[in-house]
């Protein structure tokens, strides 16, 4: 059974029209947009706060009165489907990059599927990380075959622009001036109960694209050596360790 | 951060841990460390039950720290019990599952709704008090109850707006919800204070009305005051602020009305430091006290 005010109530709450659906009145029985305005105002500014929440960097370095008019337009098209606050602004990203008063920032998109991977590897399971423990019994060429499962917070986000840098944003503006331009992949982990972000050279997230994806260790670190020359095969792998990027090694 | 893991394995239950007729306040991520660093004495902690639906990391960590030294209540704030839609069956699952992994000794929701054809507004929208409407909410009650397997308090709404179709009072709406479903009430007095300022109506015949004897917990709260269409004042449940000395004075009215009874602070915006909302809470516990006191002394 439909009950028509619902309906109105909910579709005047987020569209251009702020009159109260019909019904819908103050204690005089006299219609009350200002009444009426307390909830279109709720829902836009708790979802406002709530992209606030999850996306710190890009509010950081856009600024407040920015951020807010880049929310208002987002949450209005995109409003959330889910009661779970914390994994809104799953299409953010994509939304700023066609966010045209944004064009002089092309960074911003990459930025927010940073703190996207960010919010995920914060509510990721916790399970243990793969260590140098867990590898040490096999000769090299078992090691070079092993595939390792991913650990449920890795996720690496690759750019044109210096996105790991960007990163800091989260935490206010850098001390140090970020080169916008300088190509950069983000490595995002969660080892212990505080989420990392690296910053990767192009051959390093060939490496964690390979292995990441399903492909032997032996194949990632080819892979690495192709896409650069001065892929350091021996300093990945420290790295891929403490980062704790991977699980386990895949049970055959 | 380290010195707040536990040990626990995610799947292992807690014991049942009852909420004590004490205060007990809002838990928030900010002060979980003052708390166990203090052992601050706080009655229980209550947590929305949607801030710990993600799988593992921080959150939970710290809520089973609390939870291994305190009582724990769950508040849902996203169950949309009040829509015109079914209730969404993975959000029941997730909540479920919060439940049963925090043994809570609490689990209350909401009279209002927030989902409406897949968008959550993600806040607590007013229904009219109809027969229909109640018999989607009691339909409601009753799925969420059985899902976790356990009776849940329904908290009495803030309202801006009148439905001019509404045919129930609110008061006698809520004691119909708890009739049909068998659930419990929450009792927020600062939402009483909010909707009968709001509405040109008294807060002390809402409450001599009430139907204290199902209440299981109360929540107190402070608010913010705007002005409506006509000037008059409109306060908002705003959740940002101390708990106002008309809402106190309310509480201990109630109180003289029932019994000692879990009293919630809650504190969500402009969250304060630790300290001042601990003495909020100390506040409410010194009425609880009185309260008992009172009742030993008729006794």
């Amino acid at each position: 059974m439909s009950d028509p005010t619902q309906h109105s109530f909910a579709t005047a709450l987020l569209g251009g029209e702020p009159a109260p659906p019909p019904g819908v009145v103050g204690p005089d029985g006299a219609l009350a947009p200002k009444r009426f305005a307390v909830y279109r105002n709720n829902v836009t500014v708790s979802l406002i706060e709530a992209l606030g929440a999850n996306f710190p960097a890009i509010g950081n370095f856009i600024g407040d009165e920015n951020f807010t008019i880049l929310a208002r337009a987002y949450a209005r098209s995109h409003p959330p489907t889910s009661p779970m606050m914390q994994a809104y602004g799953e299409g953010f990203a994509e939304f700023i990059d066609g966010f045209e008063p944004l064009a002089h920032a092309p960074f911003l998109g990459d930025l927010a599927r940073v703190e996207m991977a960010w919010l995920s590897a914060y509510h990721a399971a916790d399970d243990p990380v793969l260590t140098g423990d867990d590898m040490a019994g096999l000769d090299e060429q078992a090691v070079m075959a092993a595939k390792l499962r991913p650990h449920p917070a890795f996720a690496l986000v690759r750019s044109r622009y210096a996105i790991a840098d960007l990163a800091a944003w989260r935490d206010g503006e850098p001390g140090e001036r970020i080169r916008f331009d300088e190509a950069q992949s983000a490595l995002v982990t969660r080892p212990l109960m505080t989420v990392e972000v690296r910053g990767l050279d192009q051959a390093q997230a060939v490496f964690f694209e390979s292995l990441g994806g399903g492909g032997t260790l032996g194949q990632a670190v080819s892979d690495g050596l192709e896409a650069g020359g001065d892929f350091d095969t021996a300093r990945t792998i420290a790295l891929m360790l403490e980062a704790g990027a991977f699980a386990e090694l895949e049970k055959r | 951060m380290q010195t707040i893991l536990s040990s626990r394995p995610a799947t292992s239950g807690f014991a049942k841990l009852p909420i004590p007729a004490r205060a007990g306040v809002g838990l928030k991520a900010k002060h979980v460390s003052d708390i166990l660093k203090s052992d601050a004495d706080v009655g229980f902690f209550e947590v929305h039950a949607e801030n710990y639906m993600g799988a593992g990391g921080p959150p939970h960590a710290q809520l089973t720290a609390i939870r291994e030294r305190y009582p724990v209540s769950v508040h849902g704030v996203g169950m949309s019990i009040g829509g015109e839609n079914q209730i969404d069956p993975d959000h029941l699952a997730r909540f479920a599952a919060v439940v049963e992994r925090y043994e809570p000794g609490l689990v209350s929701e909401h009279l209002a709704w927030s989902t409406h054809d897949d968008v959550f507004y993600n806040d607590l929208l007013p229904l009219p008090y109809t027969d229909e409407t109640l018999a989607r909410i009691v339909e409601h009650v009753d799925q969420v109850q059985e899902a976790i397997s356990r009776q849940i308090l329904i908290e009495n709404p803030s309202t801006y707006v009148v439905f001019e179709q509404s045919t129930w009072s609110e008061v006698d709406f809520m004691a119909e919800i708890a009739e049909r479903s068998g659930c419990g009430l929450l009792f927020d007095v600062n939402n009483v204070y909010v909707s009968a300022t709001n509405h040109g109506t008294s807060p002390r015949e809402y409450i001599e009305a009430y139907p204290l004897h199902l209440v299981g917990e109360i929540h107190l709260a402070g608010h913010a005051q705007d002005a409506d269409d006509t000037g008059a004042p409109l306060l908002i449940d705003s959740h940002d602020r101390e708990v106002c000395d008309d809402v106190w004075a309310l509480y201990d009215l109630v109180l003289a009305r029932t019994r000692a009874l879990p009293s919630l602070v809650e504190w969500d915006n402009n969250v304060p430091d630790w300290p001042m909302l601990a003495a909020e809470a100390a506040r409410a516990d010194a009425a609880l006290a009185a309260c008992e006191a009172s009742g030993r002394r008729v006794a």
